[in-house]
């Protein structure tokens, strides 16, 4: 899995530091479950990156729920109908 | 006097002239003086505490530490991502029991390993912009974890002076205000409402937060940032809201404090903690209640057998926490 670089600013000005773009993230493929459930003495860095990118994946989708849910226009409530009657329903029995 | 049974010796807090004296006090040990002085006898004077795992507890001191972990990176100059892997793989080995190769298990569905690291990561994301920017201290070190005491001013009846105690999350400076603020981190599962902050005014913690950061620091301390995190089942929210005391508010926290202190002196001078039972309803039901609902002659002996020890001391330094 490749990552966009990161949206940090290099150092810069007087005695900044030469930096070199950072290297591409590997992620393990396993699943979450399958991570939670490793020993982190065994993990590799892999496993953590994977750990990290699947929470983000979470939520980027939380919060595009939460954007989609504030976007979405609320239900008008409709006054009822002085005149409707039993008759307007034309229930059948 | 000398029928008395000292259940304070050794420790920091308490009076070396008179026992059970407790002289520096932080928000737990004085909240719970205040809510009922039978259930701080139980549970800070004689050291009995629920056996049970406190969920809450346990979910919150991994969060706090997991978070200073990467305060003290960021700190120490590293940059954003690895600094956010690195916090990641240290939450994951701090919740995993080498013993029993196994990791931290929780039975709550909102408070367990897995909301835990998910809430850290989301955290650092949300805040990677962070306008609160952590002080760092003249020895170099972030000012995250701070325990601080001071004294408040007057004397017990052994002629030892009172001390406020705790410990402090963060103190950071906002970068376009430049006011000082003190950052406390919560957790709850509770909306971050005005009903959910205003619960911090009035509030002794945060009060004596605010004159800690005062007195100890000497930075005129804005308040405090309450720093909330509401965590549920599949997600993480969070929220800062300030919680401001003037100075009035201030001289009469004070005032009350040395009022709760006199009322201490004279249970331990009785050497007796009266119970409050207007509040064994209070928080889901008092843990001391199958205690407190037992004949008093056999109450200690169920205190033995129902309850865990632990020694609670405001003036300890976290260093582990």
């Amino acid at each position: 899995m490749t990552l966009p670089p990161s949206s940090e600013k290099p150092p810069s000005g007087p005695g900044a530091l030469v930096t070199m773009d950072p290297p591409i993230r590997e992620a393990s493929n396993k699943s979450l479950e399958d991570l939670f459930s490793m020993d982190p003495m065994n993990m590799q860095e892999q496993d953590i990156v994977a750990i990290v990118d699947k929470l983000r994946d979470q939520r980027k989708s939380f919060l595009l729920e939460e954007e989609t849910a504030k976007a979405a226009p609320k239900g008008k409530k409709i006054a009822a109908d002085p005149n409707l009657t039993l008759d307007s329903l034309d229930i059948k029995f | 006097m000398n029928d008395i049974v000292d259940y304070s010796s050794g420790r920091l807090s308490f009076s070396k002239k008179w026992p059970n004296l407790q002289l520096a006090w932080d928000s737990v040990s004085l909240g719970l003086l205040k809510e009922c002085p039978r259930k701080y006898q139980y549970s800070i004077l004689m050291g009995y505490f629920p056996r049970a795992e406190n969920v809450h507890l346990t979910f919150g001191l991994h969060y706090h530490k997991i978070l200073e972990f990467y305060d003290h990176k960021r700190a120490e100059g590293m940059g954003y991502e690895e600094a956010v892997l690195a916090t990641v793989r240290f939450g994951m080995e701090v919740t995993w029991d080498k013993e029993l190769r196994r990791p931290w298990f929780s039975d709550m569905k909102e408070k367990n390993r897995f909301t835990l690291i998910r809430t850290i990561v989301w955290y650092l994301d949300e805040f990677k912009e962070d306008q609160m920017k952590t002080i760092v201290l003249a020895n170099g070190k972030p000012a995250v974890e701070l325990s601080f005491r001071y004294e408040l001013g007057w004397t017990s009846f052994t002629e030892e002076p009172f001390l406020a105690a705790g410990h402090m999350d963060r103190m950071a400076v906002h970068q376009d205000t430049d006011e000082t603020w003190v950052l406390d981190r919560k957790t709850t599962k509770h909306a971050l409402d005005q009903k959910y902050f205003a619960q911090y005014r009035p509030d002794s913690q945060m009060s004596g937060y605010t004159v800690g950061g005062r007195v100890i620091y000497n930075v005129p301390v804005k308040g405090v940032m309450i720093d909330a995190t509401q965590i549920l089942v599949t997600l993480s929210r969070f929220s800062r809201q300030p919680t401001l005391r003037t100075d009035g508010e201030i001289n009469e926290w004070l005032h009350d404090f040395q009022y709760y202190t006199l009322l201490a002196q004279g249970f331990a001078k009785q050497d007796y903690w009266p119970m409050n039972d207007k509040s064994c309803g209070n928080y889901g039901g008092c843990p001391y209640r199958g205690i407190c609902s037992k004949d008093p002659k056999v109450r200690l002996q169920w205190l033995k057998g129902d309850m865990g020890k632990r020694s609670w001391d405001p003036l300890v330094i976290r260093g582990d926490i």
